[in-house]
């Protein structure tokens, strides 16, 4: 079964391989039908399309996960997705970010929010078939909606009158990386042998180490004349561990790494040594003493640093448009409705003069250490670029899309997981300190605050989830505490922001955009809506933050110990 | 394809009659260790040890369970889908999946009882086991659930306990959870092995001739390969390993009226070995079938509002069973305070003329040449299978129970069953409908036209196919207990038919059953997945065709999406 398995993968790699011309039969399909439906799609009386935008993408993928090392599952599939993007009216009015969800609507065409299942073979005139069939279903809710909205925004002032959509140059471009070796029968050992050191950690309750990868060609085309190709490989290594103090306090922690090419993870010995870690925090963490409140000095570093500005101001760099919801009487609320502040702050210090932020697809590495978000186009097929979002302390722009939000009309060339999203962003410091040198200076702020001891985070899960925190005394020992919590830290917090590191700490997390607006909510979850982000950011000092014990109703310790252990 | 075992050879389980006296120890209230021969299956010595070790450990504890199983189930798959000739996807997937029932309180009282005033919809919760038959790492998993599950169990008991405080006397007075006998029974484990190369071949050529149409919008068929391995222990000491193969395909096309109206067609094949499912000529048949219906349907006239007599064609009477009858005597169904509760009152009633008996049977494999999807040794509860008669010559006399028993109903039939992470309620298995021969006819249209005759009606209906709740295959479809007939002819008193669309059928289920008066002998069986709350189980139902003297339909609310606007981007033809 397994060799039958390999080798039908191996051809369908092969397959993959034998295709990407410019113009393969697939670009073919999608540019014939574009044509048509431009010229000839319409309902009498109604609007023609403006602008019609297809996106087809093969996806391999392939997994294995394993737990206290026996295996869970290992298995690999292959899909092909299109998704239709219509928009009628103009760029200045259009039908989208509108939320309105027909009950009603037929099944006859399989299509939701704008996706379709495609065949995986290549066939021109099925292709024509499922083009057609797709954008006939999403011109019909295009125009229905438009009305909808326009009558929805008769009775409504809006504070946004920022154009729906932006005009652009054209691009033609692509960007073919080559496509991740899919390695199953490997990956199910490693996956056995490294959940077995779990074996040798009777503290850690639940864990579970995964493989997962895959090779996604995606390609799209506009009405405007945008195209692109793009072979985007990607391999993650996933460890997870949980655990119960005393207390009952719940404690658990990640591993997550990417890379595009299993060069790029870390070796084997790396991840052992890296899960070894992993379970000894947890362990050690179980008998750490909470810490009820403190306020003064934090200095974060490790992953804390990219972590905190990845979960804690990053947000506010993004221009993210609006939906209006035109479903009346339904009460959505999650949705992240309220105005970014930094609409208003161009110009304006957001972060200490020594600090400046860029976000840059167009690297595969920076200080000779891979970062995760290479890629010379977006997903709208605008050319990346490097984008300087604050210069010595001072908001420049915000990452857009080609949504445009009040004050900013154009794209930098930042859409993915289908919203403006960043891509590698590298935080640098024009006084970096030595390590010794900032944490000389963490100490002396301690002791000029006349503080028994600072805290030095290390890292974090949620602002509300700090994993690795310590005191750290004037005479420089530290002691492990655990369940704090930030209070109130926001982008705000971060102008005052004392010292950074020289060295910057590296982390690529798993990104998925705020949800903007009631219509997210029906969005599945999948890689579509997510994309990998590295953070490049130094050790930050922070003068003052505050922090107190998380507390929640925690489930009591399990009543039988663990089978393994417990004999 | 071959069956092959793996794993333990075939070796029967006998209970010992120290299991028994230990069975019987436990009706008692008390908690044993099983000392049986341990199982060669290491996933059983798993489920085993774990299940002692909790009941050692957790007996101490204030409020211990006073019941516990744990149920594994792998999933060997290989499954094939196309569309239009061309292929979507192919894979071969397994996994393991564990589900925990632990209960505190007692028999009478525990908590799973209904907290009437609140949501009690179901919960999907599944917990990945290893599929490397690796005990120490099953045991893990085993243990961390049951820790979990028993301090859910403890939070709902004491929600339970509050709301028979504050409510008023529960009309239904039974007991939450039934004693039954503990079960002990090995198969050996077979797997699937098919040629998927085979597979995805005919696929493509089983969805190529649908590619040739321009107003068909979805043709697509799946193929899956399936062996169904369970491994089922209980604290009252039932050991429990059965395994199963399935083989299923299934079709389905879509074309739509030029007024809108939606007009799908359904194939669908199931077997307990690969050469149960039809050659090509048969299936190819069937499609080119499908394509004449689904041209036939587009230029057909919209049904009016009618009252008068039908037939149902044996497929379409078993879906209209299944539909309307059989989701209706699912025992929880007359104690769950949202319930409609239809047939409570109706136990040693005629509900259905006397000739007509409805046997829930998954003890029956096999049925005018079919294998029977609803076939299965022990539910998931561990109560062996029985065949039941709901109705016998016409009396309804009782309802498909799980351990949940209802008033007057103290014990499962084995009906307990449930997706994997769903928690196991009555549903149904094979549905078979019998009828005395004082009531069959040789030609139930003769009878119609007589029918129409008399009651001076232009025509009378047939009812040829019903699109129900499980004539879908996929896991996910909602709790759909509505009846959509797919094609349905007027029958004129010359004895003309003609194929109408958009007839939707209503009326009381309790009015159309008084109204059944013949049937004929040509038995014809649905196989297909039901959905309900606990999840989608395979079920299958067979009837031979009826004749029902009055029977009400309306026209159908239709989809509001026009067709394409734009002409098919290629040239249609035969």
């Amino acid at each position: 079964m397994r060799i039958a398995r390999l080798s039908l993968l191996l051809t369908a790699a092969a397959c993959m391989a034998s295709l990407h011309a410019q113009d393969d039969i697939v670009m073919k399909a999608m540019r014939d039908e574009m044509a048509r439906s431009m010229k000839q799609l319409t309902i009498e009386n109604l609007e023609k399309p403006y602008f019609i935008a297809y996106r087809v993408v093969d996806s391999e993928n392939a997994g294995a996960g394993a737990s206290f090392g026996a295996l869970n599952r290992s298995n690999s599939s292959r899909s092909r997705r299109l998704h239709v993007e219509v928009r009628v009216g103009d760029y200045k009015l259009d039908n989208s970010h509108f939320f309105f969800f027909n009950m009603n609507q037929g099944t006859t065409t399989q299509i939701y929010n704008g996706t379709m299942m495609l065949t995986v073979e290549d066939d021109y005139k099925e292709l024509r078939r499922q083009l057609w069939l797709g954008t006939d279903s999403v011109y019909k809710k295009a125009v229905e909606d438009i009305s909808k909205k326009r009558a929805t925004l008769q009775n409504r002032t809006r504070t946004d009158e920022s154009d729906d959509f932006s005009k652009e140059e054209p691009v033609t471009t692509s960007h073919e990386l080559p496509a991740a070796k899919i390695d199953l029968p490997k990956w199910e050992s490693e996956a056995r042998a490294l959940s077995a050191l779990f074996r040798k950690m009777p503290a850690i309750h639940t864990s579970a180490v995964s493989f997962n990868a895959s090779n996604s060609y995606s390609r799209y085309l506009t009405s405007e004349g945008t195209s692109y190709a793009r072979r985007e490989p990607s391999i993650a290594f996933n460890a997870s561990a949980a655990t119960q103090a005393a207390d009952g306090t719940m404690l658990d922690d990640f591993l997550w790494f990417h890379g595009r090419s299993v060069a790029e993870l870390p070796s084997q010995d790396e991840l052992a040594s890296r899960i070894q870690e992993l379970g000894k925090n947890l362990t050690d963490l179980r008998d750490a003493p909470p810490l009820a409140s403190y306020s003064g000095p934090v200095l974060a570093e490790g992953d804390a640093a990219p972590q905190m500005f990845r979960l804690m101001f990053l947000h506010d760099l993004i221009g993210a448009k609006q939906t209006i919801n035109g479903m009346q009487g339904m009460n959505i609320n999650n949705t992240n409705q309220a105005e970014n502040p930094f609409l208003d702050r161009v110009g304006a210090r957001v972060l200490p003069e020594f600090l400046s932020v860029v976000d840059n697809p167009l690297i595969a590495e920076y200080q000779g250490r891979h970062v995760a978000a290479q890629s010379k186009m977006d997903e709208d097929g605008m050319l990346s670029r490097e984008v300087r979002l604050i210069d010595r302390g001072i908001l420049k722009t915000l990452l857009m899309s080609r949504d445009p939000v009040r004050g900013f009309d154009h794209t930098t060339g930042s859409r993915h997981a289908g919203q403006a999203a960043p891509s590698n962003v590298i935080v640098t410091s024009s006084a970096g300190l030595s390590a010794a040198d900032l944490r000389a200076k963490f100490i002396d702020l301690i002791k000029q605050r006349n503080r028994p001891f600072g805290v030095v985070v290390r890292r974090l899960r949620t602002a509300n989830n700090v994993v690795l925190a310590y005191k750290v005394f004037p005479d420089g020992h530290e002691e492990l505490v655990r369940g704090l919590q930030f209070v109130g830290m926001n982008p705000a917090a971060f102008k005052d922001i004392v010292a950074a590191s020289k060295e910057p700490n590296f982390l690529t997390v798993q990104y998925r955009p705020a949800q903007n607006g009631p219509g997210m909510m029906m969005s599945f979850e999948s890689e579509d809506n997510a994309t990998p982000v590295s953070l490049v950011v130094p050790s930050l000092l922070f003068e003052d933050a505050t922090m107190r014990m998380l507390r929640v109703a925690s489930p009591n310790p399990p009543v039988a110990g663990h089978p393994f252990f417990d004999k | 394809m071959r069956y092959s075992t793996f794993g333990s050879p075939p070796h029967g389980w006998r209970p010992s009659n120290n299991l028994l006296g230990f069975g019987t120890a436990l009706l008692a209230g008390a908690f044993f260790l099983l000392h049986a021969q341990p199982p060669s299956s290491p996933v059983l010595v798993a489920m085993n040890a774990e299940l002692a070790r909790t009941q050692a450990k957790l007996k101490s504890q204030p409020v211990p369970p006073y019941y516990l199983s744990y149920e594994i189930t792998e999933t060997h798959s290989i499954g094939v889908a196309g569309a239009f000739g061309k292929l979507q996807g192919s894979g071969d997937y397994r996994n393991r999946q564990l589900d925990v029932d632990l209960r505190v309180g007692d028999y009478t009282l525990d908590n799973t009882r209904e907290v009437r005033g609140e949501m009690n919809y179901p919960q999907y919760s599944t917990t990945v086991v290893p599929i490397d038959n690796d005990p120490d790492a099953i045991r893990a998993m085993i243990w961390h659930q049951t820790d979990a599950s028993y301090k859910r169990a403890l939070d709902q008991l004491t929600k339970v306990k509050t709301n028979v405080q504050v409510k008023v006397a529960q009309e239904d007075k039974s007991v939450d959870f039934s004693r039954e006998a503990p079960e002990h029974y090995s198969e050996p484990i077979v797997d699937v092995q098919v040629n998927r190369a085979a597979w995805e071949d005919k696929i493509r050529k089983y969805t190529a001739p649908f590619a040739r149409y321009t107003n068909i919008y979805q043709a697509s068929a799946s193929f899956s390969a399936a062996a169904e391995t369970r491994w089922y222990v209980n604290s009252e000491g039932a050991v429990i390993q059965t395994s199963q193969p399935a083989f299923r395909l299934f079709i389905v096309a879509n074309t739509k009226a030029s007024d809108g109206m939606e007009l799908p067609r359904y194939e669908s094949y199931f077997g307990f070995s690969e050469k149960d499912l039809p050659d090509d000529a048969t299936v190819l048949k069937a499609v080119d079938k499908m394509i004449h219906d689904m041209e036939a349907l587009r230029v057909a006239p919209v049904v009016d509002t009618y009252t008068g007599p039908a037939i149902l064609s044996g497929r379409a009477s078993g879906v209209f069973f299944h539909e309307i009858f059989g989701h209706r005597v699912e025992g929880q169904r007359q104690k769950n305070s949202d319930d409609a509760q239809t047939f409570k009152q109706k136990i040693g009633q005629p509900i259905l003329a006397k000739e007509f008996s409805v046997y829930f049977d998954p003890t029956t494999r096999r049925l005018a040449n079919t294998d029977l999807a609803g076939s299965y040794l022990y539910d998931n509860q561990g109560v062996k299978a029985r065949r039941v008669a709901v109705v016998e010559n016409g009396v309804l006399k009782t309802f498909l129970m799980s351990r949940k028993p209802v008033e007057g109903i103290p014990q499962s039939n084995g009906h307990g069953r449930k997706q994997v992470g769903m928690a196991p309620v009555a549903r149904q298995s094979n549905l078979i409908v019998e009828v005395k021969p004082s009531a069959v006819q040789p030609d139930l249209k003769t009878l119609l036209i007589a029918e129409i005759k008399k009651q001076g009606l232009p025509y009378g209906l047939l009812f040829d196919d019903i699109q129900g709740g499980f004539t879908f295959t996929g896991r996910t479809v909602p709790n759909a207990f509505n009846v959509l007939p797919l094609m349905v002819y007027r029958i004129y008193p010359d004895g003309r038919e003609e194929l109408v669309r958009g007839a939707d059928l209503i009326g009381t289920p309790l009015t159309t059953f008084s109204k059944i008066a013949a049937a004929d002998k040509n038995v014809a069986v649905f196989n297909g997945i039901c959905g309900a709350e606990s999840g989608g189980v395979p079920v299958s139902a067979s009837s031979p065709a009826i004749f029902v003297t009055q029977i009400e339909v309306q026209k159908k609310a239709k989809s509001q999406e026009r067709i394409p606007i734009l002409p098919a981007p290629f040239e249609g033809g035969k």
